[in-house]
């Protein structure tokens, strides 16, 4: 009798075990692909930004498609959204303080590359894919600098430490900076999100047209890691920048220039093309990084003639000329080519 | 004994189902407040407007002050809440009493006439245990100063609305510091 | 849990105990340099004017919680307050690795020849304690130099011919003036005055292996976003902390220093920063917590043979307690004066800090750190608005076109001005709170009004179509520049400690902070009380192998 009772006890076991699965299978795969106001929006903390993504251009897209699934990654993203649970269980947490981590944060970067390949690729060709190593283990600029907070702010804004948990400074040993974690070393310091806000008001792909024809959306934000917020890119003051004498210079009031130059930064007389800064003078005075940077690449080659004839009126060929600014000895420097450089009587 | 019947499994199958199915009844039911009753928060958004109104910039509510106030009263400022629970409900005593009206439902004039006979201490004999309507007058105009010119990152200045009027460039653009002068 | 003995126990890593830490790890004394705080780290407060060191409406960045470490303060009509550092009156020094020399505005003023002599120069001041120290300028010179040196100052005297003579030149050139700066130079210039760049502890070049200064916008009340403001948490703490004798024990509240029969200090009582309690024995203890934790500490360190307190059998332990009442004029200008390149205040003059007839002392006049949007709502002429659309208008109009000339007055010292412990209020640990009471003399609002009065002048000279002054100097002291609790003297009946910082009665027993100030001079005190920690931990350093201090 004690083994019939025992077998029922299993095979209640059993049949609950299997319509577990079933029902969990199908709720689970349901789940994933049903609206966010069905599934994550009902964690309070998710809705403003589930709201925001509503507006955004990534609207058509499910939640699970870009931040992956409890499946999505081993262990790894079992642990991640077992925590999530817990902490909404808990109520320990709000809106404002949930923050993707960078690892989160790099995972849901690479699902962007599914759909946007070719700006990925630019930016992989560019300078702004730079990894840890390259920008935190470069012994030139080192020799220069000491490690402070400061660092964070234009390359690994997206870290979860602090400078002094990234690196190690000891000159006498290390003969400079050296990361603590090599894990970090390869990973981007300027991921996507340093300039695009994914859940940004925003319109689809395709339904901006200008006399008809597709336009790509151009808002940007910066990311601002001190505040673990983004500002909208237009809503940035333009610096009032000066030259070596004092005199005001028309800087570009274009959204995407005023993003260039918060990293590519003056000092703090807002001298044009002091420190990193390459506010364009000259010529070419108040128009904006991006009339001849691409913008992902930075590429600049033959972006001359985007303006300019092949052939300038002085007879030169612009697609030839040395334009770079890190030649100091290029007569057509690009930032601040004047007239007078190759006219002598103006 | 009887076996696990096929009756047995379908119960058996249904509760199981049935809990999974109810989960989503522990659903979250939007709440904009963590502290305020809506009432209660257009209040505040009222007073607070008057206290940094629209002009040619954004005012009070533009910036959402309300929220700052909001969150700050769930967490930081936990002992105001006593403050602001009954000086709002002093305050709307004041005004039915003069106007029979809530604050919110006044012309802007007639708000602003509450507010100075407030800040006056004209309203004190609507008074609470440990509060009054000046005190708490000046504590919703402290709190409202910190929502519109403090960092966004608390709930209010909306992207950065107060520094745009000030023109006060933010971030702080800095080139690298290798200069020596 | 007993802890393994070490030579010294410091309380407190700030300006002064940072200092005393290293002179005695350099010196091969092992060390346990004990702070309340963590170790600062930018990241977690940067640009916030409401969790700034120096506003604290939701949170001090650097210290201490303000859930856990009450105050009481006594107005003078006797009313009790208990007070958070987030509401109001509580006299906040930061409470991290480096304490306040992390966030504050840096300048980095040595003391005149008359702030030690006061009462020798103008004679004694009915219902004060003034008396003159028991050093001298010059014997403190050496170690200004020395914090000047190591700790990185930027500066030049060459234009203040009121600066006491110095041996040595500040390390680094000084900060060039900002656009008020100049305004109120050329001012000051034509009313016959002597204004100069004010020095300050950060880096004008690059220094220590630091960089420039990058003129940040929210610099006083805060941290510096590239390490160019100098304090102790990364000048001689790090060299501390490298010679492999000092260990620093971060959030670790004191409870008490153990007395023993003898009258020695055998060692302190402390929380761990799981709130474990342990016992670490020390053959010295140096006590820098700022003049108000200090005397708190004292006070909760009953024995027998001090049941008072240590070192309190005279009563003098918390009295004394002064600060800085901040005094002078706003005013109006019809064109941008601010360009609020930071950290704001560049020009300072020293003419009205003695001699001034009529005056006990005086203070410095200097422009102000920025004024970051939600202190200025504040700042108004008598009679404005207090919101509304004029309060308002009044914020973008004159944001940038307010100038403030202010300074800090010396106070005068009074015996009823105190800190005393609560036994009522316990914090999260358990231990009585500080309780502050008394009132400021009354000469030093005479003092306010003097130099509020000469600071209106600089900035009508200046071209101001409208000012008003803010005269400061009445009510309850203390604050961030809080001093004198543990005076220094040669009678141990009218003061608590000697010359060296080594309490009159307990031998092993040492202080190393404001709390040693006899007066707190019209200058912000952060530089003498780094030359006070050179002056102290250089005298237990050189002293030591040839001790009395030893207990076990």
């Amino acid at each position: 009798m004690a083994s019939k009772a025992l077998r029922k006890i299993i095979l209640i076991f059993v049949s609950v075990v299997i319509v577990l699965v079933i029902v969990t299978g199908v709720g689970y795969s349901w789940w994933n692909n049903a609206m966010p106001e069905k599934t994550c929006m009902q964690c309070h903390e998710i809705v403003p930004s589930a709201e925001k993504w509503y507006a955004s251009a990534h609207r058509d897209i499910r939640c699970a498609e870009c931040h992956g699934t409890a499946f999505s990654n081993g262990i790894h993203s079992l642990k991640e959204k077992a925590g999530m649970v817990f902490q909404h269980v808990n109520r320990k947490v709000e809106h404002e303080n949930i923050h993707l981590n960078e690892m989160q944060l790099l995972e849901t970067m690479e699902r962007c590359v599914g759909c946007h390949q070719s700006e990925f690729a630019r930016w992989k060709a560019g300078g702004h894919s730079v990894t840890y190593s390259e920008v935190f283990e470069d012994s030139a600029h080192n020799a220069m600098e000491t490690p402070y907070w400061d660092c964070l702010r234009c390359h690994g804004m997206f870290y979860d430490g602090n400078i002094k948990t990234l690196v190690y400074d000891d000159q006498e040993k290390l003969g400079g900076w050296a990361l603590k974690n090599t894990e970090q070393a390869n990973l981007p310091t300027i991921p996507c999100m340093a300039c695009h806000k994914m859940h940004a008001e925003n319109i689809p792909i395709g339904e901006v047209k200008e006399k008809g024809i597709v336009k790509r959306n151009k808002a940007v934000h910066f990311y601002i890691r001190s505040d673990k917020r983004y500002q909208r890119a237009d809503r940035l003051l333009p610096v009032a920048m000066v030259d070596k004498s004092g005199n005001k210079v028309d800087v570009s009031n274009d959204p995407a220039h005023k993003l260039c130059i918060q990293c590519h930064s003056p000092n703090f007389k807002r001298e044009v093309n002091s420190e990193d800064d390459r506010t364009p003078t000259g010529v070419h005075e108040g128009i904006s990084c991006v009339a001849c940077h691409e913008t992902h690449s930075n590429d600049v080659s033959k972006s001359c003639c985007n303006c300019h004839h092949i052939i300038s009126n002085c007879g030169l060929d612009v697609t030839q000329m040395n334009t770079t600014y890190l030649d100091i000895n290029s007569p057509n420097n690009i930032h601040s080519v004047t007239c007078t450089d190759c006219h002598d009587n103006l | 004994m009887d076996k696990f019947s096929r009756r047995d499994f379908i119960k058996t199958s249904g509760i199981v189902a049935g809990g999974l199915l109810l989960l989503p009844c522990c659903r979250y039911t939007e709440q904009p407040y963590r502290f305020f009753s809506p009432e209660e928060a257009d209040c505040i958004i009222a007073l607070s407007e008057q206290i940094i109104p629209h002009d040619k910039y954004p005012g009070a509510t533009d910036a959402g002050v309300i929220y700052y106030i909001d969150r700050q009263l769930s967490s930081v400022f936990h002992y105001d809440q006593q403050t602001y629970r009954l000086g709002i409900e002093s305050m709307q005593l004041a005004c039915n009493d003069m106007h029979k009206k809530l604050f919110q439902d006044l012309p802007v004039s007639a708000q602003i006439m509450v507010m100075e006979e407030m800040e006056a201490g004209n309203l004190n004999k609507y008074n609470w245990p440990g509060g009054n309507l000046s005190s708490f007058f000046n504590l919703v105009l402290k709190h409202t100063m910190q929502a519109f010119y403090g960092s966004p990152i608390h709930g209010g200045n909306k992207d950065y609305m107060s520094f745009e009027m000030l023109q006060i460039d933010y971030p702080l653009v800095i080139g690298q510091n290798r200069y020596n002068s | 849990m007993n802890k393994k003995r070490v030579n010294a126990v410091v309380i407190g890593a700030g300006a002064g105990g940072g200092i005393v830490a290293k002179e005695l790890a350099v010196n091969g004394l092992s060390v346990v340099l004990f702070e309340r705080g963590k170790w600062p780290v930018y990241d977690e407060h940067p640009n916030d004017e409401l969790i700034s060191q120096r506003t604290e409406v939701l949170g001090s960045p650097f210290g201490p919680d303000h859930e856990k470490n009450p105050r009481v303060v006594v107005e003078a009509d006797g009313r009790r307050h208990i007070v958070t550092p987030i509401a109001g009156g509580y006299s906040n020094n930061a409470a991290c690795v480096g304490s306040g020399t992390v966030s504050y505005g840096a300048m980095a003023w040595r003391f005149m020849k008359e702030d030690f002599q006061l009462k020798t120069i103008y004679g004694p001041v009915e219902g004060s304690t003034l008396e003159d120290w028991p050093i001298t300028y010059d014997d403190l010179e050496p170690f200004y130099e020395k914090a000047e040196w190591e700790i990185g100052v930027s500066g030049d005297d060459a234009s203040n011919p009121f600066a006491p003579h110095r041996r040595k030149k500040q390390p680094m050139p000084p900060f060039e003036y900002n656009h008020e700066g100049t305004v109120i130079y050329n001012a000051a210039k034509r009313l016959g005055l002597h204004p100069f760049p004010i020095p300050m502890l950060r880096n004008s070049v690059r220094y220590n292996q630091r960089p420039a200064c990058i003129r940040n916008r929210m610099c006083c009340g805060f941290a510096c976003p590239v390490d160019a403001k100098n304090g102790t948490q990364n000048t001689v703490i790090p060299i501390a902390l490298k010679t492999g004798n000092c260990e620093v024990r971060t959030q670790c509240m004191i409870a008490e220093i153990v007395i023993n029969e003898k009258g020695k200090a055998e060692g302190v009582n402390y929380f761990d920063e799981k709130n474990k309690g342990h016992f670490q024995p020390a053959d010295i203890v140096v006590v820098s917590g700022g003049a108000i934790e200090t005397a708190r500490l004292l006070l909760n360190s009953k024995s027998k043979l001090f049941p008072r307190g240590a070192g309190n059998n005279y009563d003098w332990v918390g009295r004394n307690l002064q600060g800085h009442a901040y005094t002078g004029a706003f005013g109006l200008f019809d064109y941008d004066i601010l360009d609020l390149t930071g950290p704001g205040a560049t020009v300072a003059l020293c003419d009205f800090n003695h001699h001034n007839p009529g005056m006990v002392g005086g203070g410095l006049l200097a422009n102000e750190f920025n004024r970051l949007p939600y202190l200025y709502t504040n700042i108004r002429p008598p009679g404005s608005a207090r919101w509304g659309i004029d309060h308002k208008k009044f914020q973008y109009e004159m944001y940038r076109r307010t100038s403030q000339v202010v300074g800090p007055i010396q106070e005068m010292p009074a015996f009823d001005s105190r800190v005393t412990v609560d036994d009522n209020v316990k914090d999260f640990w358990g231990l009585p709170v500080a309780r502050l009471s008394g009132s400021r003399h009354p000469l030093d609002y005479e003092n306010c009004r003097f130099l509020s009065a000469k600071a209106e002048e600089i900035l009508k000279e200046a071209g101001a179509y409208h000012t008003w002054q803010s005269v400061g100097g009445r009510g309850l002291s203390g604050g961030q520049h809080q001093a004198g609790t543990a005076r220094m003297g040669n009678d141990k009946k009218t003061s608590v400690v000697n010359r060296f910082g080594q309490m009159h009665e307990i031998d092993n027993l040492f202080i190393a902070d404001g709390s040693l100030m006899v007066n707190n001079g019209g200058f912000n005190p952060a530089l003498t009380i780094m030359a006070l920690g050179y002056w102290v931990g250089g005298y237990i350093a050189n002293n030591f192998s040839s001790t009395k201090f030893r207990t076990g």
